[in-house]
């Protein structure tokens, strides 16, 4: 859900008819100043941040000259809000107000309705909620039939329901419909006006506006500039904006991520395990027992819904990009009904890649449901020589979250009294990096590119690994030919056929060599780890 | 008996050619369940695990007579059009496995269904399963593994998670019952069918003894469950779990509708209501099977 800012949600207001007040956005003291001359009447200054209760937390200031705006302007910029940043101001005319009401479009969940309601109350200006619970006869409250559409003649039964003074009856009912108008043409799932305001001179002008944005449309709406469609009161951190990007436009599953605390240098003052679960329920469970035994979670991710191992892969990279985290728990808290083995190779991928850099890291594998004995042999076969702390358990455990908890808890306190001994050995470590291979062949699959090198191929000693492994996970896109692996087809016809199970390359290195390599680039994400000192 | 789907529902496949499309056709064929066709535009003549493939869904139509269920696996952004064709096509029931779907397209295909007297299951649901007859969806991911989580009983299985479903049904087979119908509401803010009714449903069929739910913070689906049972209008014994107590509230938890916001969607309000209504809420999602078991043996 995205919050639209008020200047925002206005400006989708005024460009179909919808009165709003005269006014536009500051970022500086000079700006305010500016927009209060031209208005040229006293203003209000209100502070653009995605919270309720403004005017209390002072937020919301009135100005009687442009100098004054300036001043407040001033004091308001860069302050913070109910925790949230100011910087951008709202300036615009101050409303002579008559009579505040309340408008709203939100949709219900309710089996009897299942559709689009409008809400309608004399008592604007207040926390609805509160005036619902307490004053429920002065709202009045409509289902709309998203086919018929919100009609002029619906919204004046809504509005002529309660004493509305005469006058204004068909003012709000066309504002109504207005709103109707934006809550469908923005992809909304909330669209508000509180207050509505009838001014002194009997004009109808929308005081605020709150508009609550779709996640899953915003690929529709590149006008809002949304960098992260996810439910968040604050702005994305740089690791939510990469995570992202591992979503948009691959509909293969789902790769849910979000900072559950956004400051990194609270994170590295230690005590945070990196989360990731496996579906929506699971992730639940595990989360809340974490929580309860006094583990600090730095993330919930959430990779289900039968996702690639490329995506689940990307996650754990992610993941395990956060500075300062004291171990990795992936609970898959339940008999799942996708095939495992793509998160095996996703985890054996992504942790052999980190193995020689975390020395004695936790690492808590809780993995459970269809193709689970193969899903197991894959990871231990793919942990077993690395450096980690590694534990892993399977079905007798899914609901012992207790357990779960426990185990992070020790494997957590373990690591603590080894770490400084292992970070004088990084001190002196060398890394391998790769170099540019001479000779090899290539495919791009969808997301990444897949390489071998022929001249490090070992086979027949492995027994062909990788193409048994790509016959098995994948769908055969390798053949043998002249004893070596090749490719099977043209590139496109490659790029359709492979599912990045990622099984080739896993398989190769697990039997002796690294002929096979499946580049996942993540965008931004080497830069920010260099950034962050992660090795 | 069983709910909504059994041995002898005709299923149409949208989208049969795709990853998870082709995936789910295997399993539902290999499970036993009536594909008749699938559609993929362009795609026409094409065989996926036996079934054939048709550009459209009236030619699957015209060729195999009407079909009772439809599973769409398509883009997201695409499902709309796709439930669109299957409800002109006079199909009474849509599976909709994809998630994040836009959230105006789920508003009008339900207006749509409504007009057209017709069933959505999800969108964002794993699918549905009446265990040793059929299944629908992608629920259970593979024959061995749909065998092995699902027998077949007398417990009804309603759950807003789609692994749970899973999950509580193995644990109600570990204890000796089985399962007449299990389903997943889906992972969307609104879904075509919710907890109330699939319960009405779980009432009239004379094989389900008790019904067991996989609840969560977020949204009013338990409180309405409360409420139906308090009306009568579900009268068999009743055991939920609901998960998330302790989580922060405001932030979305993976599935859109995980929303703690207003105060009938915390996990006490729910908790609260249902108690009073008379159903068996339990601390623990390990005791939902125990709990069914002793509340059968009765």
């Amino acid at each position: 859900m995205v919050r639209l800012y008020e200047y925002q949600g206005k400006n989708l207001l005024k460009s179909i008819g919808v009165p709003v007040p005269e006014g536009a956005v500051a970022s500086t003291p000079h700006e305010a100043m500016r927009i209060a001359e031209k208005i040229g009447k006293p203003v209000a200054v209100k502070a653009q941040v995605l919270t309720t209760g403004r005017f209390k937390a002072g937020g919301i200031k009135f100005a009687n000259s442009p100098q004054e705006a300036e001043s407040i302007a001033k004091e308001m910029l860069g302050k913070e809000i109910k925790g949230l940043k100011v910087e951008k101001l709202l300036v615009e005319e101050r409303l002579d107000v008559e009579k505040e009401f309340f408008l709203s479009i939100t949709v219900s969940d309710s089996y009897k309705i299942k559709g689009p309601i409008i809400l309608f109350s004399t008592e604007g200006g207040v926390d609805v909620e509160e005036v619902v619970e307490k004053h429920p006869e002065k709202v009045s409250l409509m289902n709309i039939d998203y086919i018929r559409g919100l009609q002029f003649s619906d919204a004046q039964k809504l509005v002529s329901k309660l004493e509305a003074p005469h006058d204004t009856v068909d003012l709000i009912s066309n504002i109504a419909c207005k709103l109707y108008e934006v809550f469908v043409k923005a992809d909304a799932s909330t669209a508000e006006i509180n207050p509505l305001i009838l001014t002194k001179d009997r004009r109808m002008v929308a005081g605020d506006c709150r508009i609550t944005l779709d996640d899953n449309s915003a690929f529709r709406h590149p006008e809002f500039k949304i960098e992260v469609p996810r439910d968040m009161m604050r702005p994305p951190t740089e690791l939510e904006k990469i995570a992202w990007r591992i979503e948009e436009g691959d509909y293969r599953g789902t790769c849910y991520f979000i900072q559950l605390n956004p400051n990194i240098d609270e994170i590295k003052k230690g005590g945070y395990i990196a989360f990731h679960g496996i579906g929506g329920g699971a992730s639940m469970l595990a989360a809340d027992a974490l929580m309860r035994r006094g583990l600090k979670l730095a993330t919930y991710a959430d990779t289900s819904g039968n996702p690639t191992a490329s995506k689940v892969y990307r996650a754990i990279k992610v993941l395990l990009s956060i500075p300062g985290i004291e171990g990795y728990c992936l609970a898959g808290a339940v008999m799942a009904n996708q095939e495992q083995w793509y998160h095996a190779y996703a985890i054996v991928k992504a942790l052999r890649e980190e193995s020689e850099k975390r020395p004695g890291f936790p690492v808590l594998i809780l993995i459970a449901g269809n193709k689970e004995r193969e899903t197991h042999r894959i990871i231990r076969e793919g942990l077993k020589d690395t450096l980690f702390l590694w534990e892993l358990y399977g079905r007798d455990h899914i609901y012992d979250m207790d357990f779960l908890a426990e185990r992070m808890v020790e494997l957590v306190e373990k690591y603590r009294k080894e770490r400084t001994r292992h970070a004088k050995a990084l001190e002196t470590a060398h890394f391998e990096t790769s170099s540019q291979p001479e000779e090899y062949l290539s495919f791009e699959s969808e997301t990444g590119k897949l390489i071998v090198e022929p001249n490090k191929c070992i086979a027949p000693k492995c027994g062909f690994a990788c193409i048994k492994a790509c016959r098995w996970y994948g769908r055969s896109c390798l053949k043998i030919k002249d004893g070596k692996p090749a490719l099977v087809g043209s590139s496109e016809q490659l790029k359709r056929l492979c599912n990045e199970c990622l099984a080739c390359e896993v398989e190769c290195e697990l039997h002796g060599s690294r002929a096979i390599k499946i580049e996942l680039p993540l965008y931004g994400l080497e830069e920010f780890r260099r950034r962050h000192a992660i090795l | 008996m069983a709910i909504i789907i059994d041995e002898k529902t005709r299923v149409l496949v949208q989208g049969i050619t795709g990853r998870t499309g082709e995936m789910a056709t295997r399993l539902m064929v290999e499970y036993g369940t009536k594909v008749i066709a699938g559609v993929t535009p362009g795609r026409g003549g094409e065989h996926v695990w036996g079934v054939p493939v048709y550009n459209t869904v009236k030619e699957a139509i015209k060729e195999h007579g009407p079909m009772d269920m439809s599973a769409t696996f398509v883009p997201a952004p695409s499902v709309k059009n796709a439930a669109i064709e299957a409800l002109d096509a006079g199909i009474k029931t849509l599976v909709m496995p994809v998630e994040r779907i836009p959230l105006h397209d789920i508003l009008e295909i339900i207006a749509r269904a409504k007009e057209k007297g017709a069933r959505i299951i999800g969108p964002g649901s794993l699918g549905i399963i009446s265990p040793g007859k059929a299944l629908c969806g992608w629920i259970g991911g593979a024959k061995e593994f749909a065998e092995e989580a699902f027998k077949p009983g007398h417990v009804g299985v309603i759950s807003r998670s789609g692994g749970q479903t899973s999950t509580v049904s193995w644990f109600i087979c570990r204890q000796g019952l089985g399962i007449s119908t299990a389903v997943h509401t889906g992972t969307e803010i609104i879904v075509g069918t919710t907890a109330a009714e699939y319960l009405e449903l779980f009432e009239k069929d004379s094989e389900t003894h008790a019904v067991v739910m996989f609840g969560e913070i977020g949204g009013i689906m338990e409180s309405e469950v409360a409420e139906i049972i308090k009306e009568g209008r579900y009268t068999k014994p009743f055991i939920i779990y609901i998960a998330g107590r302790s989580l922060p509230s405001g932030i979305r938890f993976s599935h859109a509708s995980a929303i703690v916001q207003r105060g009938r969607d915390t996990a006490e309000s729910k908790e609260k209501a249902l108690r009073e209504a008379g159903a068996y809420v339990v601390d623990k999602p390990l005791e939902l099977a125990s709990t069914v078991a002793k509340v059968l043996k009765k």
